[in-house]
């Protein structure tokens, strides 16, 4: 699964209960489960189960549900390069899970290791110059919300392959108008076309 | 000996698709019934018998609150929802105004005043605004993004319709008058629904949700109708309290009332 999609399933599951009700969040829960055998949050993950299913209710309104949920969460800004599209982030857990990413130090650091190429973890600590035990927990924190996103393999001394891993963000901008902090972010050309929610509702 | 007495069930099969279909016996129930009721109402040979104004009246009030009701009961459960809660209390509330408006109406014959135009007429106008915010609400969440091809269809509908009534209104009345421009705002109303409700039908036409539509949209269609139609026999002084207009209006309310079940039913 894309990271991008990790990072907006964390929020999709509140908005779709705010905007369809409990009833038919419950209804479309269980039709998951009849069909796919998998409860809501993972076909959150997996979103065409979802879409399939929404499909099956709401016929082409299906895609209507979708635009409206993710734009709840993000407002993607309208730009002739696809691949160069900023995105505003919406969501305030989405905002905190960044902002508090971007505020420990070395996650910042980990990130910035690898906004440009991809690298394995050891590489990324060398670089990052953090000590293993920490680093690997925060690394793991960080591809568990979908900050660090897999993209190839290295092969090491021992013939062994090993998962290289980067920032699912090329670039972002934080800014503070009055109270409210906004969050934008650029992802890589590459986990906007791995995601399959933005293929479905944004592209 | 233990002996297994009861049958095991066999398992359930989950449906590869959903489907949902329409019940046509009720269909048929229902339009039995109102060509019933309309048969009883030509049994009366005065027009103007007080029994029988008290009778339509009754049917004019009964119909809509059944719709409403269904209404009310889909919005509470959806409650808390954006969507639907909000627009199918604006659908209830629309059908509300309408009984509302009946009861109005017949209040004023009673007293042997003018019914109409009347403060009757505004509630009954209340529904096109409340019923245009339901189909609003809901195509604009489900559907943001209309072809222009649709959009056009869906505004030269009204158009056409309101254009044709005004024509033939005034060649008929020759005077734009309070009259004129009331029964201008029905047909509009009516038309911007009947316009609304197809687009619904259309944006939901491959997901079980849109049997109901459907449905909702044949309801409104019927309705649409006997605005129409009355509006023409009002226009050459032909409405009767036992007119067959009244069966639009009757079977499109328990049509509506029919397609709120069956949207509380698949979701």
């Amino acid at each position: 699964m894309s990271g991008l999609d990790t990072l907006i399933a964390r929020s999709l599951d509140s908005t779709i209960r705010e905007n369809l009700g409990e009833q038919t969040y419950q209804k479309l829960e269980r039709r998951l489960f009849e069909r796919h055998g998998i409860g809501f949050t993972q076909a959150v993950e997996d979103f065409r189960k979802l879409d399939s299913v929404l499909r099956e209710f709401f016929g082409n309104g299906a895609e209507g549900v979708e635009r409206q949920i993710i734009d709840k969460i993000m407002i993607l800004e309208q730009s002739k390069r696809q691949e160069k599209r900023w995105i505003t982030i919406e969501d305030q857990s989405l905002t905190k899970l960044i902002l508090e990413s971007l505020g420990d130090e070395d996650k910042k650091n980990i990130l910035n290791a690898v906004i440009d190429e991809s690298r394995i973890i050891s590489d990324i600590l060398e670089t990052s110059r953090i000590p293993q035990t920490s680093g690997y927990r925060k690394v793991n924190t960080l591809i568990q919300s979908g900050m660090l996103i897999p993209e190839g393999f290295a092969t090491t001394h021992d013939g062994k392959r090993v998962t290289k891993y980067r920032s699912v963000f090329e670039n972002i901008s934080i800014e503070i108008e009055k109270n409210k902090v906004i969050v934008k972010v650029q992802p890589t050309k590459e986990s906007l076309k791995n995601s399959h929610i933005m293929q479905l509702v944004c592209l | 000996m233990f002996r297994l007495n009861k049958r095991v069930k066999e398992p359930d099969e989950v449906p590869q698709k959903l489907e949902e279909k329409i019940n046509y016996k009720v269909f048929g129930l229902i339009f039995a019934a109102v060509i019933a009721f309309q048969m009883y109402l030509y049994t009366f040979k005065n027009p103007d018998d007080p029994q029988l104004s008290l009778i339509a009246t009754l049917a004019d009030f009964i119909t809509p609150l059944v719709a409403a009701i269904a209404g009310f009961f889909v919005s509470k459960r959806y409650w808390n929802s954006e969507v639907f809660g909000k627009s199918y209390l604006a659908l209830s509330l629309g059908m509300m105004m309408n009984a509302f408006a009946e009861m109005i109406y017949y209040a004023y014959e009673q007293q042997g005043q003018t019914p109409s135009p009347s403060i009757a007429d505004w509630v009954w106008l209340s529904f096109y605004p409340l019923t245009f915010y339901h189909l609003a609400k809901n195509i604009s969440f489900f559907k943001p993004k209309i072809s222009i091809g649709v959009k056009s269809l869906v505004i030269l509908l009204p158009i056409l319709i309101t254009a044709v009534y005004a024509f033939l209104e005034y060649g008929q009345e020759q005077a734009a008058d309070t009259t004129f421009f009331l029964g201008l705002a029905y047909i509009v109303g009516s038309a911007v629904i009947l316009s609304g409700a197809i687009l619904g039908a259309l944006v939901f036409r491959q997901g079980v949700l849109g049997i109901a539509w459907l449905v909702l949209a044949l309801g409104i269609v019927l309705t649409t109708i006997g605005d129409n139609w009355y509006s023409y026999l009002d226009v050459y002084n032909q409405y009767t309290l036992n007119h067959p207009v009244n069966l639009l209006w009757y079977a499109g309310y328990l049509v509506i009332a029919y397609a709120l079940y069956k949207h509380k039913k698949i979701i």
